[in-house]
């Protein structure tokens, strides 16, 4: 009985130590001074969908160093599901968090949150038109919220084509990207911001998905083109194009095909002196780094760096192009500042996919 | 590419949650007819091998008003992955992802090409008799799906005549019943069985996503599910029928992750499963065959609520059906035996997003054979070779035991290669599934030492398990470089799996009245990616993700005439989450009490439970953001009627 016992004894003794591994211990995030914030700048890192790991890192260009997930550093919380964009708007920075239907609103000095925009289905990209108002596309529901920047509260709705991507406002007009969402579309809603109501629907070709305005005042639409019925074969897909608009008369200008059919570029930014474009593309399957000058004729066939890259962003206070590898989407990805030529000029670790950079 | 890129990332995410398409799926299997118990036992061993594990009766029978997902989380050192509380629940073994595991009920596959992995959440344990878990090189002989074990679960024939009650109810306001009646004269038998179950899931959590962590109800996470199984038996001499029916439909809201409360997504599985089973058992011959027929559908809707109704985002609808043939003959000498095996799968898939009806016939052959070398020593090797419709697959094994060192004692090791064809979703999906993916292929190494102690009033058995494999051409959903960085299946990982499992129990009973029974179970899996994905690459060298490196599974159970006391434990370590390892799941451990007392009136028979399920009121997560549960307090009671003879 006694030995019987004994084992008893031991087994009870296993099941309560025989956790023999610790947690890993969780490095402690170190908080920039207001100082360091005013000379950074924001990494948007969308992070795994469902999953809700999207963080915001601080780079501070001056000293190379990353401050990642400032945003839960400085506020103790996650930042949400699947950060999209960020846009800095008079001091605050809004994130748009597509898998969370939210933006958080932070102080772009502190990082501290300061109010959320919530009863969002799927948010991609918020522009400004003033202090006081901004509009947010929302891709499942096929329309454009008009926000009320004072109160963080959503005025009213407009409709507009299937899965609105990224918008721009000239004059007093706002320009919608219907990307297609599940389905397929080719049009640019265009708003009047005085009434928010629709005043015209522009038809490119399939897919507009990025919109920049270049230093003449004109539009330059990215279409990505239809992937057609099936993902695999080429032949029903419909072709790329850089599109120019005119904003006042809203006609097109110029349609220049990007790359060949199959081709489906994406991610599109302008440089400071917004005389030309990159975008993230393939030239006959050729992944890369593209670039497009505003008075070019015809789309490179080279990029100016080849690579599969995930996100772009471009910083237009100091000129810098920079692209981001998210390696397997699952860690921590590669932030690469890229120079004219596409020679790598400066890295740093992001966090999960990273996608761009805050913007105005 | 953006918007399209999200409109696949959203679809594949919804569908890698739902139907978590990475790897193989499981097929064949075969288990035996019973026939007797002992019978049962001689072809059983001679083809589980290394590393068997098998639940008693009365573990199986305090567990009917459970799910398959809480009984393994319990009992075993599976591990569990469960995305929320009426969300899907999924299956590790040995670090392995789902899809290199397969469940078979009765030796047919349960698993969906489709879907290529099993959600245990739907699995009531109710029409359960028989549970036992076989692992890595042991399940070579059964093939694909197999790669990293199988979990067999077995609907037996009844012995007696009984019906049988039980009824569970507790503070989550989850509502669990089942009924049963066995008939049997000796010669016909018909056991029907019943369930139903609705869950409300009415728990509150502190939801870490929001500022302040504000303690919050969890909403939108009601299941219902209702089904029955029909058996009926005829034994003819040396002849054995049985016909086996079971459907069960399953309807769930599901639960919204603490970061987007706004989401109401719904999901519907029906299952119909057939099976004829057919055994003739002479002296020295074994004769067994059967065709099982499944037909399943799943319905998920993705929504959110948007201020007033839910809008429906999409909507899919999938059905699929699977026709499987086993035919096994059995040829035993005194020094050796024989299992011949021939089986023929038909999958086929109706799911919208595969463009159009996709189906694959396989065929396979397998060959076992088993030596045993005097009192001591004993080997099995085996054989099989698989026709999956577009490769020719051969899995084998060889194992050599020894026993007698020591009385009680048995040392087998084995090795063993094995492989897992992909699942449907992997080769069809649009987009992304990859028609050209070869199946992965495992390569492993075990060893198992085992004690066995009896004597008078005291039981204790021991075993440990070691394993080492690796796994080529895994399969992992990527962007791709081929075709506009388009998320697709693709064969480009090399994965090392390796660890031991420990499982040990005891059993004293002290005198008349008093009785103590201990199990445990340990396992420590190490699953390495070995490959990464260029110089940057962080993952090359860590532990794949959601694979924790230990758990364990303690149940303390003190006896004192017609009452008991069980404690249980079960701690799972932590899990990273990103494949660079730097962010993690914290571990945790969970304490359940159940309090029992049986009663018999009349030769009828009652046992009252309470219970109370996460003791400590531990917050925990299965998969990050996902609410589970907090302190359960329940009470079940069964009944059961010992009917006597009934039919004639």
């Amino acid at each position: 009985m006694k030995n019987q016992l004994r084992i008893f004894t031991l087994l009870a003794l296993f099941a309560s130590l025989s956790a023999c591994t610790d947690d890993p211990a969780t490095p402690k995030q170190e908080i920039p001074s207001e100082d360091l914030f005013k000379t950074g700048i924001y990494v948007v890192n969308e992070g795994n969908f469902g999953a809700n790991n999207a963080t915001i890192d601080l780079f501070v260009k001056d000293s190379n160093k990353v401050f990642s997930n400032i945003f839960n550093t400085v506020n103790n919380r996650p930042l949400g599901d699947v950060a999209q964009s960020m846009t800095m708007i008079n001091g605050k920075g809004y994130i748009v968090l597509n898998g969370s239907g939210k933006v958080e609103v932070i102080n772009l000095n502190t990082a501290v949150s300061v109010g959320t925009i919530s009863g969002l289905s799927s948010p991609r990209y918020m522009v400004a038109l003033d202090t006081n108002k901004a509009y947010l596309s929302d891709w499942v529901s096929n329309s454009v919220k008009v926000v009320n920047l004072q109160n963080n509260t959503i005025q009213t709705s407009i409709g507009v084509g299937a899965g609105p991507e990224q918008m721009l406002i000239t004059g007093n007009r706002l320009f919608v990207c219907n990307s297609g969402g599940f389905v397929d579309d080719s049009t640019l809603t265009v708003i009047n911001t005085t009434t928010n109501t629709v005043e015209q629907t522009i038809r490119l070709t399939q897919g507009p998905t990025a919109i920049v305005l270049d230093k003449n005042g004109k539009i330059w639409v990215l279409c990505r083109g239809s992937y057609g019925t099936d993902f695999f074969s080429t032949e029903d897909d419909t072709q790329a194009e850089l599109i120019c608009i005119n904003p006042n008369n809203l006609s097109i200008e110029k349609r220049i095909v990007l790359g060949e059919k199959g081709d489906h570029p994406d991610k599109m930014k302008i440089n400071k002196a917004k005389d030309a474009m990159f975008y993230l593309g393939t030239y006959n399957f050729n992944y890369g780094i593209y670039r497009f000058r505003i008075t070019d004729t015809q789309a490179e066939a080279q990029p100016i760096r080849a690579g599969y890259y995930y996100g772009l962003g471009y910083d237009r206070v100091d000129d810098k192009l920079y692209v981001a590898d998210a390696l397997d989407f699952v860690q921590r990805g590669d932030i690469y500042q890229i120079n004219e030529s596409g020679s790598i000029v400066d890295s740093f670790k992001a966090g999960i996919i990273p996608n761009g950079i805050a913007e105005q | 590419m953006g918007g399209k890129r999200h409109t696949m990332k959203m679809i594949s995410t919804v569908v890698g949650i739902l139907f978590m398409q990475q790897l193989s799926f499981a097929q064949q299997g075969r288990d035996s007819i019973t026939v007797s118990l002992s019978e049962v036992n001689v072809k059983a061993s001679a083809q589980r091998g290394i590393s068997y594990q098998r639940f008693d009766s009365a573990r199986l029978a305090e567990s009917k008003n459970i799910n398959l997902q809480q009984f393994l989380q319990e009992n075993s050192t599976i591990q569990l992955k469960s995305y929320g509380t009426s969300g899907s629940s999924l299956m590790s073994i040995r670090g392995a992802n789902a899809g290199h595991s397969k469940i078979t009920w009765n030796g047919m596959a349960l698993t969906s090409p489709m879907l290529n992995v099993t959600d245990l959440s739907i699995l009531q344990m109710s029409n359960i008799d028989e549970l036992s878990i076989v692992r890595a090189g042991s399940s070579a002989a059964e093939g694909n799906g197999a790669l990293a074990g199988i979990v067999a679960l077995k609907t037996n024939t009844p012995q007696s005549n009984s019906v049988q009650f039980s009824t569970q109810a507790n503070t989550l306001q989850n509502f669990n019943n089942q009924l049963q009646i066995n008939l049997q004269n000796g010669k016909w038998s018909s056991a029907s069985s019943v369930f139903w179950v609705a869950n409300n899931n009415k728990f509150q959590y502190a939801n870490r996503a929001e500022f302040g962590s504000p303690i919050q109800d969890q909403i939108n996470s009601e299941t219902q599910q209702v089904g029955f199984t029909q058996q009926f038996g005829l034994r003819q001499g040396i002849n054995q029928w049985r016909l086996l029916t079971w459907y069960q439909e399953s309807d769930r809201d599901l639960s919204p992750a603490m970061f987007n409360r706004n989401t109401a997504h719904y999901q519907m599985d029906k299952s119909w499963r057939n099976l004829l089973q057919f055994e003739r058992v002479l002296e020295r011959r074994n004769f067994e065959t059967q065709i099982a027929y499944t037909r399943e559908q799943l319905r998920y809707v993705h929504r959110y609520y948007n201020g007033g109704e839910p809008q429906v985002v999409f909507n899919t609808n999938s059905y699929f059906d699977a026709v499987q043939f086993q035919g096994n003959y059995t040829e035993t000498r005194s020094n050796w035996d024989h299992i011949l095996k021939l089986n023929y799968n038909f999958e086929g898939a109706d799911v919208p997003e595969y463009g159009s009806y996709q189906q694959r016939q396989r065929f396979s052959v397998a060959s076992i054979l088993n030596g045993r070398f005097g009192q001591y020593a004993n080997a099995q090797f085996a054989n099989r070779y698989e026709y999956s419709g577009s490769e020719n697959l051969w899995a084998h094994s060889l194992s050599l035991g020894h026993k007698g060192f020591v009385p009680g004692l048995e040392m087998e090791i084995a090795i063993s290669k094995n492989y897992s064809i992909p699942g449907l979703n992997d080769l069809y999906w649009v987009p992304g599934g990859n028609p050209n993916l070869k199946s992965e292929k495992s390569y492993e190494i075990d060893y198992r030492v085992k004690h066995h102690f009896q004597r008078k009033n005291f039981k204790h058995n021991v075993q440990l398990n070691a394993y080492y494999a690796i796994v080529n051409d895994w399969i992992l959903w990527k962007p791709s470089n081929f075709d506009n960085a388009i998320w697709t299946a693709q064969n480009i990982a090399k994965v090392q799996l390796s660890g031991f499992e420990w499982e040990q129990d005891a059993m004293l009973q002290i005198n008349a009245f008093h009785s103590i029974t201990a199990n445990f179970s340990y396992a420590y899996n190490q699953a390495i990616d070995l490959v990464g994905d260029g110089l940057s690459d962080q993952s090359k060298g860590k532990q794949l993700i959601y694979v924790p490196l230990e758990k364990y599974a303690a149940q303390f159970k003190y006896g004192f005439r017609k009452s008991s006391l069980t404690f249980k434990m079960h701690h799972v370590s932590h899990r990273y989450t990103s494949t660079d390892n730097l962010l993690f799941l914290p571990s945790y451990q969970l304490f359940d009490l159940r309090l029992s007392h049986k009663l018999a009136v009349n030769k009828q028979q009652f046992n009252l439970s309470i219970y109370c399920d996460n003791l400590l009121d531990t917050s925990y997560e299965s998969i990050p953001f996902q609410a589970m549960p907090a302190r359960v307090i329940g009470l079940s009671i069964s009944y059961m009627n010992p009917l006597g003879k009934i039919l004639k």
